[in-house]
């Protein structure tokens, strides 16, 4: 069917048009531009280490080429779309068609060989650029510039050869096709580009489960590793086959269909059937073999589930022989001493293991048995085997261990997500490949206790915790790192490693391969670092930061020490893994599993690739800072990049969680709790900063409402975890859950995300309450305590308080109200008043700035007070918002409930501004107390005084009645058509994770929205707690904001209404659009004070008293911030609704609805304001 | 005894057409019920424009389907076995370019290569003869796009011929070729004509030359005539008349009668004309015992009322369309 010789003449004879024709030239010129400057913007966002953010399509740059030159395939697919869509047409102009088509070639040798001449002399200029591309990254590499991105060569061919020359062909055919098909070839260049373009699009809708399977533009089995390299998959292979069938199906379909006469025609028509059928059935095939794995493991869910746990022995110690054979078999020889469940309402006691093993033999107590089962993962042993309270079980298997098995019980399984950032997080639950062994908990790669589903929720399963004892054989040369201290015998052929832990742990991961080891002892604790041989530059380059390293991981421990924790496992080891390795585990809260037990596992996409040769260099060259300065910023830089490491793998976390919360277990209720309690606890003792992980934060894909106001806090480290987690903090729904669930009855398992917010934000505020309030001692003295007592035991609250309480911390003053209620505090401040030093000096205070703080709640809470004393005499206005320089911090305060102090502030200077920072409290955030302007009074003298004193001070009662917009008698009406009455508007109640936020039924802006009432925060607005207010501008008569004020009696009263700052703001949103008088964007607008001139601009208020109803002109106009007179009533009804109408006389006016206030109007009556 | 001409004797006829009628649209036939049989030599199609004889040859060369009837080609039907058929014949379709960009000997060898010449120095040795006999060798470098009308059309010779083919089409072959080019061509032709079958179809009847052994002629789709030149001349006897009248005579006789053929003479037109007999001339008309063939074919036309179609005059070939901006500039 096909002729050589006549394939090769048709090629030759094509790639001499092809390359004759200019427009080639031109194509290939382009396109050589815009990959060139792809290349370079790619290498100039790259030229400085990053640290992995979560969620970002943050790919291993040295694999771009494999994974993400899509664009260079498209443009070259659009190439052949160029140099094929005529050729037919050509020939009709060369009047050669006649002459071609009574040759002796079938027309499935004329399309193949036409197709294979542009094929291949696209090729060459593919291969022609891959190759001076490469050749430039090697030349640059050797010579040490930073403009390169390390491109390794099985990159480049795994691009060629599953995504380049795949894809052309496919392209091509599909091409020959529609020009057989259709005759215009302006047609054919549309749909094909319209093709070309839809396959990119659609890429990114293909969930990553099926991208292997399905996606054009696949590269080297996804996600790149050079520790454990997989240039191929058998996905890859059906998908690439099953793409040439297509491809082969389209030219044959082409043949049958070109305008020729061809006795083949029939054959072809076969033949192109059957193609397209082939390739339907793999791509079935591929689709298919996804859900039965499924499948497969929601059997093992249901299997898992129904076990009981009171089957579930406890065990105490594992001790063995793991012998690894990389790539190959895993033999197991392991021994269990457990104590059997003492509740055991069933016939047997359960183990899990990885069903991917067999096991060959199983002993109890030393004698071998048959009458257990080994099915779905489950080791069922009857009780008749166990008589005893404790006993030894041995386990003897062998096998590869089952990769499906693993994270059965994963809330979100990310694989459904066409996310493919979510693919940078690991696709392969363990790796077992010829040059890496990575064996992680999660996999069940050594017998268990009770089932595999459900073990992150220890109110219903309590964590087991267990010492080993393990002897690891590898081939020679290799290196393992596991929990314990190592030690080596090479007396065999191959290398075996002994590792003894007699610290429990709840779990065991083991790593191994052919290391770089690196190994040094702190504070008594070996350290070693294990890199690949292929990753060391960044560990060389570091190398003269030895000393600085060490010093900051012995001040970490002495931290410990000095909070009286231990690290318990002799040797921590830094392990260098596959970027294919999953990074995250299952259950609930899909936590990290970077820090297993003794352990901190670094990607190798992070870290060991990442360029801090170039951050040396750089700090190098910076010749007026000293060799020990240039030491530090490099160091600085280094913390920094862990510290915002987005993929779990940060040392902050790694190294804390040894020292208490993998020996304890909390268990019954808010056990959840109390274990992250401890953590949080025990990180801020030792490395005194955040703990978090990726998914603890990424929360399953949803996004975050990006909202940003002045009130949110900013820490001086402004780490990325910090800044979520104040965003977290911050926005509504997280508070709907912290009022309404106290943490010990959070549900995780069926509100995971609302439950996890509520934990991340108040557990971590309550510990760090903790520690300031009781000092690192005591709670150190607590951790070590609590380890002491329960170290592989479960504990459960009641066993929690009786330790504290044995220490003498005594945690029903306020922490067991923090755990068990919703009550939270809630701070406000009287005005500050400010005293001037009469005769000013700059060496002393000339300022004290007082003011009441005092807690509105019965439950206690600490604050944090800053301010700034930066304000120099030429300065006219306070600056507002978070201080970006310098300021001073109280210290932690702590408030009882209904306590109040008195704050003084002594300073040179006048105070820029005053910030409270609440821990956590109705607050919510951080909010300013407004500095007068002026001082009060002048003094002779600043007396020395404490920052905070008790104080008696409490709110005064008044008949005073004000409504805020956050109360619950303020709402939004819109006046119907027909009954022309003011209406409660329908409360909003959105869908959580909607990605905009809804405060108490209010859309949160961060700023105003034409036509819309929405929420905002600002420290000028009023409000108890919160400082919020509600404008509008654009609206309409129909809508109006409606205060409902319950008044202790009716008669005469004053109506006062509150202005803020932005009340008096002009905005203009208008550019370009209004200058040409085209408004494309409905929310451009300019927004306006009113003006004085016009009558019309005014608020519109109506005010109800029982049937008496009166409309009411305020002048806006004229108004001043703060508390503005309105007019006195006489009021018939106790209770009265003012309606503010967002409408003020034109459309450019901002209505606020902030706050209004009635005074009685009587000799008796106080009017003392109890805060701004 | 060469392929060729081995090929010819062991199927019988070398092209055989059977009740072959083609439409290309319904009821409006281009051809109708053509029987034709052809062995070895060189054979004319005559017609004039628009008769079908191009219509034909493609059927032939397998580039159109017969509405009716059949046609095979060295035994082989011309879309059964369309593959088989192409590779036993060369062919020069009416209109004829090149790829543009490639030169005459890239041509000519891919060509010969496509047509089932795999060794490749014997197809460059062949390559070579064939521009050499074409008259293209002292352009065998030179781009297509570069070459004159006539010298596309040699190429277009070459390129039939450069396989060996034991059966050539071609289809008004000496179009655009200067007079002494023409005449090499029918030498070529005649000589080819030995061992193989050529069909060449024209309008111009002096193409054919005195190596042509049989001739066709097609007639608003049906076969007119079919049988040697010996024959139609001697059907032409008692059809062509000479009248000698002086100059100023010679419009009457050319406004009454069906004009052949003028020579001057002096003072004197000789016309040849065509007519049943002497004696319905009003002048003397002597009968010419010997017409040549041009003559016998316009007799043949003239009969059936179709003299004007059968103009002898040469159609010089069309240029390739090249870019209007430069022909304008030039023209400017």
């Amino acid at each position: 069917m096909l002729n050589i010789h006549t394939l090769w003449t048709l090629a030759v004879a094509e790639m001499r048009t092809c390359r004759r024709m200019i427009r080639t030239w031109v194509f290939i010129a382009v396109t050589f531009f815009v990959c060139i400057w792809g290349y370079w913007d790619i290498v100039d966002v790259i030229g400085w280490p990053g640290p992995p953010r979560y969620w970002l399509d943050q790919m291993t740059e040295r694999y771009t080429i494999s994974t993400t030159m899509n664009v260079f395939v498209a443009i070259f697919s659009i190439g052949m779309l160029f140099l094929m869509f005529d050729a037919r047409i050509r020939d009709d102009r060369n009047r050669m068609s006649d002459v071609i088509d009574s040759l002796p070639a079938s027309n499935i040798e004329i399309l193949i060989g036409r197709l294979s001449g542009v094929l291949i002399f696209f090729l060459f200029f593919c291969l022609l650029f891959l190759g001076l591309l490469t050749g430039y990254e090697i030349v640059v590499e050797r010579v040490g510039s930073r403009f390169h991105l390390g491109i390794p060569p099985i990159s480049v061919l795994s691009f060629i050869t599953w995504n380049l020359i795949p894809n052309l062909i496919f392209f091509g055919a599909l091409v020959a096709c529609l020009v057989s098909l259709v005759r215009f070839r302006i047609l054919v260049a549309a749909i094909a580009l319209g093709l070309i373009y839809g396959f990119n699009w659609i890429e990114d809708y293909i969930p990553i489960r099926f991208q292997e399977s399905l996606s054009l533009f696949g590269g080297s089995a996804q996600v790149p590793s050079d520790l454990a390299p997989a240039f191929v998959s058998p996905a890859i292979i059906g998908n690439k086959c099953a793409i040439l069938f297509v491809s082969i199906a389209l030219l044959l379909f082409a043949a049958c269909m070109f305008p020729r006469i061809d006795e083949l025609q029939r054959k072809s028509t076969i033949f192109g059937i059957v193609a397209s059928a082939t390739a339907v059935f793999i791509f079935w095939g591929l689709i298919t073999s996804v859900p039965g794995t499924e499948h497969r493991q929601e059997a093992w869910v249901i299997e898992h589930r129904q076990l009981d746990p009171s089957s579930f022995p406890d065990v105490q110690h594992l001790e063995g022989t793991i012998d690894l054979r990389p790539g190959r078999k895993i033999t197991l020889d392991v021994t269990l001493s457990v104590h059997k469940p003492t509740l055991n309402t069933t016939d047997s006691v359960i183990l899990s293991l990885n069903p991917g093993y067999k096991i060959q033999q199983l002993f109890v107590d030393g004698e071998e048995t048959t009458a257990h089962s080994f099915n779905d993962g489950i080791l069922k042993l009857p009780n008749d085997l166990l008589p005893d309270l404790s006993h030894d079980i041995r386990v003897r298997a062998s096998g590869k261990l089952d990769d499906r098995f693993a994270y059965l019980d994963q809330e979100q399984d990310f694989q459904k997500f066409p996310n493919r950032a979510a693919r940078q997080l690991g696709l392969r639950n363990h790796i077992f490949h010829r040059d890496y062994v990575a064996l992680m908990p999660g996999l069940i790669w050594y017998p268990i206790s009770g089932s595999v589903v459900d073990r992150d929720e220890p109110e219903f399963q309590k964590r087991d915790l267990f010492t080993s004892n393990l002897r690891i054989n590898v081939p020679r040369n290799w290196q393992v790192a596991t929990v314990g201290k190592r030690e080596v015998d090479e007396s065999q052929q191959r290398t075996s490693y002994q590792f003894e832990s007699d610290a429990p742990v709840p779990e065991i991961a083991l790593l191994a391969s052919e290391f770089d080891q690196r190994a040094t002892t702190v504070e008594g604790v070996e350290f070693e670092i294990l890199f690949s041989n292929k990753h060391l530059q960044n560990l060389e380059a570091l190398s003269p930061l030895t000393d600085l390293i060490n010093q900051w991981v012995a001040e970490r421990i002495s931290n410990a020490h000095a909070a009286s924790l231990i690290y318990p496992y002799k040797a921590f080891y830094v392990v260098e893994i596959p970027s294919n390795l999953r990074i995250y585990g299952g259950g609930w809260r899909m936590d990290t599993v970077l820090q297993p037990p003794g352990m901190m596992l670094i990607r190798e996409s992070n870290f060991p690739t990442e360029r801090f040769k170039e951050v040396v260099a750089r700090e190098r060259s910076y010749g007026w800072y000293s060799k020990d300065e240039q030491d530090e910023r490099i160091f600085d830089y280094l913390l920094k990049y862990f510290r915002d490491d987005g993929h779990g793998g940060s040392p902050f976390v790694g190294f804390a969680r040894n020292f208490v919360s993998h020996q304890v277990s909390a268990t019954g209720r808010g056990a959840t709790v109390l274990q992250y309690l401890l953590e949080q606890l025990s990180n801020q003792l030792t490395t005194k900063t955040d703990s978090y992980s990726i998914i603890t934060l990424a929360e399953f894909g949803t996004s975050i409402a990006s909202v940003d106001w002045s009130q949110t806090p900013e820490d001086d480290f402004n780490s990325w975890a910090f800044q979520t987690r104040a965003k977290l903090a911050a926005i509504p729904s997280t508070w709907k859950v912290i009022n309404q669930t106290a943490l010990f009855d959070l549900d995780f398992s069926t509100e995971p995300i609302p439950s996890h917010r509520t934990l991340l934000v108040k557990g971590r505020a309550l510990a760090r309450s903790m520690i300031d309030h009781y000092g690192a001692d005591k709670i150190g003295s607590f951790l070590d305590q609590l380890v002491h007592d329960h170290r592989a035991h479960g504990f459960t609250v009641a066993e929690f308080m009786d330790v504290a309480s044995d220490i003498g911390l005594d945690l029903n003053e306020w922490v067991i109200s923090w755990l068990e209620d919703t009550a939270l505090p809630g701070y406000i401040t009287t005005t500050p008043s400010v005293s001037k030093l009469e005769e000013q000096s700059e060496d002393s205070n000339n300022y004290q700035t007082s003011f009441i703080l005092h807690n509105a709640e019965p439950m206690a809470g600490l604050v944090r007070i800053f301010w700034e004393d930066r304000r120099g005499p030429e300065e006219n206005e306070f600056r507002r918002g978070w201080p970006r320089g310098a300021y001073f911090d109280s210290g932690p305060l702590f408030l009882k409930g209904f306590q109040s102090k008195k704050i003084a502030i002594s300073s040179v200077h006048p105070l820029g501004g005053i910030w409270i920072e609440p821990y956590l409290s109705h607050n919510r955030a951080v909010f300013e107390v407004l500095v007068p302007p002026a001082a009060d009074s002048i003094v002779t003298e600043i007396p020395v005084v404490p920052i905070a004193t008790d104080d008696d001070w409490q709110p005064p009662v008044t008949d005073v009645v004000i409504v805020d917009d956050l109360d619950p008698n303020f709402r939004i009406v819109k006046r119907t058509d027909e009954s022309q009455v003011f209406s409660v508007s329908k409360t909003l109640d959105p869908p959580l994770y909607s990605g905009q936020e809804y405060d108490q039924g209010l859309l949160l802006s961060s700023g105003i929205r034409f036509g819309v009432w929405c929420r905002l925060y600002d420290s000028s607005y009023y409000g108890l707690y919160r400082r919020t207010a509600v404008p509008i501008v654009k609206g309409d008569q129909n809508s109006a904001a409606r205060f409902v004020a319950n008044l202790p009696y009716n008669g005469k009263w004053t109506l006062e209404i509150y202005l803020p700052k932005g009340a008096f703001s002009s905005i203009y949103y208008g550019g370009w659009q209004e200058f040409l008088g085209i408004v494309f964007d409905d929310n451009r607008f300019v927004s306006r004070t009113a003006n004085p001139d016009v009558p019309e601009e005014h608020y519109r208020l109506t005010i109800k008293d029982g049937s008496a109803e009166r409309n009411e002109k305020f002048d806006v106009a004229n108004a001043t911030e703060g508390w503005n007179e309105v007019r006195t009533f006489e009021l018939s009804s106790t209770e009265v609704e003012v309606l503010l109408s967002a409408w003020a006389g034109h459309e450019e006016i901002m209505v606020f609805a902030d706050a209004i206030r009635w005074t009685p109007v009587s000799d008796t009556a106080e009017n003392e304001e109890s805060s701004p | 005894m060469t392929d060729v001409a081995q090929a010819h004797s062991e199927n019988g006829p070398t092209i055989d057409i059977e009740g072959v009628t083609h439409c290309y649209k319904k009821n409006q036939p281009v051809l109708s019920e053509i029987n034709l049989s052809l062995g070895a030599g060189f054979f004319g199609l005559l017609g004039a424009n628009g008769a079908g004889k191009s219509t034909l040859m493609r059927i032939i060369c397998t580039l159109l389907k017969p509405t009716e009837g059949s046609a095979k080609v060295c035994g082989f039907d011309v879309i059964k076995e369309c593959h088989q058929v192409r590779q036993r014949i060369g062919y020069l379709p009416q209109e004829f370019g090149a790829w543009r960009l490639h030169r005459v000997e890239e041509v000519v060898d891919t060509l010969a290569a496509l047509s089932g010449m795999n060794n490749k120095k014997e197809r460059r040795a062949r390559v070579a003869e064939v521009l050499e006999e074409v008259g293209l060798a002292e352009v065998a470098d030179r781009k297509v796009k570069k070459l004159s009308g006539g010298m596309v059309r040699r190429l277009g010779v070459a390129q039939a011929m450069v396989h060996n083919p034991p059966v050539l089409v071609v289809d008004e072959p000496t179009v655009g070729l200067d007079p002494e080019e023409r005449m090499r061509f029918r030498q070529v032709m005649t000589n080819l004509g030995r061992e193989r079958t050529i069909l060449c179809s024209t309008h111009i009847v002096a193409d054919l030359g005195s190596g042509c052994s049989e001739i066709a002629i097609i007639d608003d789709g049906t076969l007119a005539f079919q049988g040697s030149p010996t024959k139609f001349l001697t059907n032409a006897v008692g059809s062509v008349f000479e009248i000698k009248v002086p100059t100023e005579s010679a419009t009457a006789i050319e406004s009454k009668h069906e004009i052949v053929s003028r020579t001057f003479d002096g003072a004197n037109v000789v016309f040849r004309v065509v007519g049943k007999s002497a004696g319905e001339f009003n002048t003397d008309a002597s009968k010419v015992e010997e017409p040549t063939l041009e003559e016998a074919y316009l007799a043949f036309m003239a009969k059936r009322g179709k003299l004007e179609q059968a103009d002898q005059t040469e159609t010089v070939a069309e240029e390739p369309k090249k870019k209007k901006r430069r022909r304008k500039a030039k023209q400017d």
